[in-house]
């Protein structure tokens, strides 16, 4: 370890400037900085979504069921960052990892993972994030799932049939119909192994969908049960709701869509989180600007967006990039705030 | 262009063209025929030039490998010499057209962390914080504005009649071959402005922080160029030590005479502070067309150069990658003989015999009033 430690050392003041591993990459880009990892298979999974098969490099930390990375891939030569819920049992070090995604038909990330992604590819992979875990002791149930909801779950499912889970399990899952009915065999083969109930409800297909009187048919000791649900916010509400008034069991909620941003195109709430300051920007006037006027002194040069001296962190909301003529709205992007106005609510480093 | 920008509009009357060649109607033209050239080609940025990049990134960490392996059997002449020629070209690659581009910002459309002029450091001594501000802020702001922009003469050489001569300018040669060979030392202690310390118009105080960041950084390169790696080295010591000093000699010569060919060959213009007053896009555009100088060459000349050798088109557009340049100054070379502007490009032994003589010329006072640049055709 000690001498790992000076290696490191050695090896990075003689790299200097960069780090050994920009040189690593030449021989394998896995290699290089950060997580990354290598697409070993992509399979159909359904008609509506691939599911991907992601061997990780030596950074990779491992992950629980339940929780979800972001991943990283370059469409025509622009890093773009979405999160997807691991499909996959706990996982250790170097351990595979999967997770599927469905695609959207306006969706440039999803289209690309389903249409451009290749077996060999090699992508970015944040440290797997978010508290939809199982519980520590085995203890019953309740899993609540609804279109491409069932990500995480079946992560969940997988770690449960591994773990031989003690403890009965409801699993009420929705889909539109049959075929586009996520992880449908697999699932119905592991609940009838394990012994756990699964229900099946197709709305188009004219299922009934979520209701009271239908959950205490189904699972009657449901409200001492630990309940999980992901899915549309009318299910997730409607469930939700009824665990409020008669749940007694803890209820975890995994939320995979952001939500929306009105984009008004006449400036907006600009908040300064460190300034911890909060001001009207109209759309004639840059963020520099309008930090500048709320008493703040920003970094910045040329102030025309040339020099990129005034770089700064947009934490949340949207910003429109005159000099790229272009809305930004990724989280963590780093923006020229003396060529930026506010595109709505944004809320910036400073 | 930019309605966010707000920038005053200054008092052009068609009475009196802009640097004699425009008057305001067709400056405002010009500048929205600059402007489109920047939004097709930005727009039109994908995959190939990310590739590019990630290409040259992939060359010139390669040769450097390539370049310090051999320099390890440097003791016999043939692996010492093919040892310096790669490490030359890798230093040449990592400042030109890798390390002054990314820092651009140029490839931060990528939105890629590791090319990023956020976190971006280059092979150099000159700290990236200190180069920002006296690069992309000070000089490609005010470039060529005599008092303003400090890379006219960097502080020590008289590069323009505007500048008061001074007895010293008569060492002006000497100084001169020293920078050149010093050139990345010359470039880490430019952000410090030592003549304005010595003058008393800059304070310790204000540039401790700086001195302090830039020393550091030394530091690091003298310690792995000078010390570790001639250590590695075991008893090959001095052919390493040598190969590395030989390495950085080579960058600065190449880097110090492609930067001079950009602003001071004869017929770029100089300008003084009131030319700047209130400036419009389109007439920062024009300014820096005039106030640049091209390169004519190959494709290899252009990547050796970091692209520089299109400096009038670095100049127009400093974010744009450079591998667009070549495209970029076709249009901008027709723009140009449409408006009748005089567009400086000449091969490099014109464009430095020019700056050379230059050079020895402003060390001596002024003998005659010689015009800032060519006589302008009046447009």
């Amino acid at each position: 370890m000690a001498t790992m430690n000076l290696l490191n050392r050695v090896g990075a003041k003689l790299a200097t400037p960069l780090l050994p591993n920009a040189y690593a990459e030449l021989i394998n880009p896995l290699w290089g900085e950060g997580v990354r990892a290598k697409v070993v298979a992509i399979e159909p999974e359904g008609p509506q979504a691939v599911s991907l098969t992601l061997k990780p490099n030596h950074r990779w930390q491992g992950a629980r069921a339940g929780q979800h990375v972001r991943l990283g891939v370059d469409i025509k030569g622009v890093r773009h960052q979405r999160c997807y819920s691991l499909t996959s049992a706990d996982s250790t070090l170097s351990q595979r990892i999967t997770l599927t995604v469905q695609r959207h038909p306006h969706g440039l990330v999803s289209q690309y993972i389903n249409h451009g992604l290749r077996v060999g590819d090699v992508v970015h992979v944040a440290p797997a994030q978010g508290e939809f875990v199982l519980p520590a002791n085995d203890e019953p149930l309740l899993l609540i799932t609804g279109g491409s909801g069932i990500t995480p779950v079946m992560g969940f499912l997988r770690q449960l049939a591994e773990q031989g889970w003690q403890a009965p399990i409801l699993h009420w899952h929705f889909a539109p119909n049959a075929e586009v009915s996520l992880f449908k065999t697999e699932r119905q083969a592991l609940a009838k192994a394990q012994g756990w109930q699964l229900h099946e409800a197709y709305p188009e297909q004219g299922d009934e969908g979520f209701s009271a009187a239908k959950l205490d048919e189904l699972f009657p000791q449901w409200r001492n049960a630990h309940v999980y649900v992901c899915g549309p916010a009318g299910l997730a509400n409607a469930v939700v709701a009824l665990h409020e008034e008669e749940g007694r069991g803890p209820l975890v909620q995994e939320f995979f869509q952001p939500p929306a941003i009105a984009a008004t195109g006449e400036g907006g709430e600009v908040t300064f989180t460190r300034a911890n300051k909060t001001v009207q920007a109209p759309a004639t006037t840059n963020l520099l600007e309008a930090a500048e006027a709320a008493g703040l002194t920003p970094e910045h040069g040329c102030r025309m967006g040339i020099c990129y001296g005034c770089l700064t962190t947009l934490e949340s909301g949207q910003v429109r990039d005159h000099a790229a003529d272009e809305i930004i709205d990724t989280e963590g992007a780093l923006v020229r705030i003396c060529v930026c106005t506010a595109e709505g609510n944004a809320a910036l480093a400073l | 262009m930019n309605t966010a920008l707000k920038l005053a509009e200054p008092e052009i009357t068609p009475q009196s063209p802009v640097f004699g060649y425009l008057n305001a109607e067709e400056l405002e033209q010009f500048g929205a025929e600059i402007d489109a050239v920047r939004q097709r080609i930005l727009s039109s940025l994908d995959e190939g030039d990310a590739a590019y990049i990630r290409r040259i990134i992939r060359w010139q960490r390669g040769l450097e490998v390539l370049g310090r392996g051999a320099l390890f059997l440097g003791i016999l002449p043939p692996f010492w010499l093919l040892g310096t020629a790669s490490l030359s070209v890798a230093k040449i690659l990592e400042n030109m057209e890798i390390g002054h581009n990314v820092m651009h910002g140029q490839w931060d459309w990528m939105r890629d962390p590791s090319i990023h002029s956020s976190t971006w450091e280059w092979d150099n001594v000159c700290p990236k914080e200190e180069w920002k501000h006296s690069h992309n802020f000070m000089h490609h702001k005010w470039t060529n504005v005599v008092g303003m922009d400090r890379d006219v003469g960097y502080g020590i050489l008289r590069m323009s009649e505007e500048q008061p001569w001074h007895p010293a300018y008569l060492f002006q040669p000497i100084t001169n071959a020293l920078l050149a060979s010093f050139f990345q030392w010359g470039v880490a202690l430019h952000d410090l402005e030592t003549d304005r310390l010595r003058r008393g118009e800059r304070k310790w105080s204000e540039v401790k922080d700086k001195w302090r960041r830039i020393r550091k950084k030394m530091g690091k390169q003298v310690l792995k160029d000078y010390v570790l790696f001639p250590l590695l080295a075991g008893p090959f010591f001095l052919p390493v030590l040598l190969g590395n000093a030989t390495a950085n000699l080579v960058r600065n010569l190449w880097s110090y005479a492609i930067i001079f060919c950009g602003h001071f060959p004869e017929g770029t213009h100089e300008f003084l502070p009131e030319d700047v007053e209130n400036e419009t896009q389109a007439h920062w555009y024009l300014r820096q067309m005039l106030g640049s100088a091209n390169i004519t060459g190959g494709p290899l000349f252009h990547i050796m150069s970091g692209n520089l050798s299109h400096q009038i088109e670095h100049h127009l557009f400093p974010d744009m990658p450079s591998n667009r340049y070549a495209e970029a100054a076709k249009e901008v070379q027709a723009i140009c003989e449409k408006y009748g502007l005089p567009y400086n490009a000449k091969p490099f032994w014109a464009q430095f015999g020019s700056v050379m003589k230059k050079v020895l010329r402003l060390s001596l006072p002024n003998f005659s009033s010689r015009s800032k640049g060519p006589t302008p055709q009046q447009a």
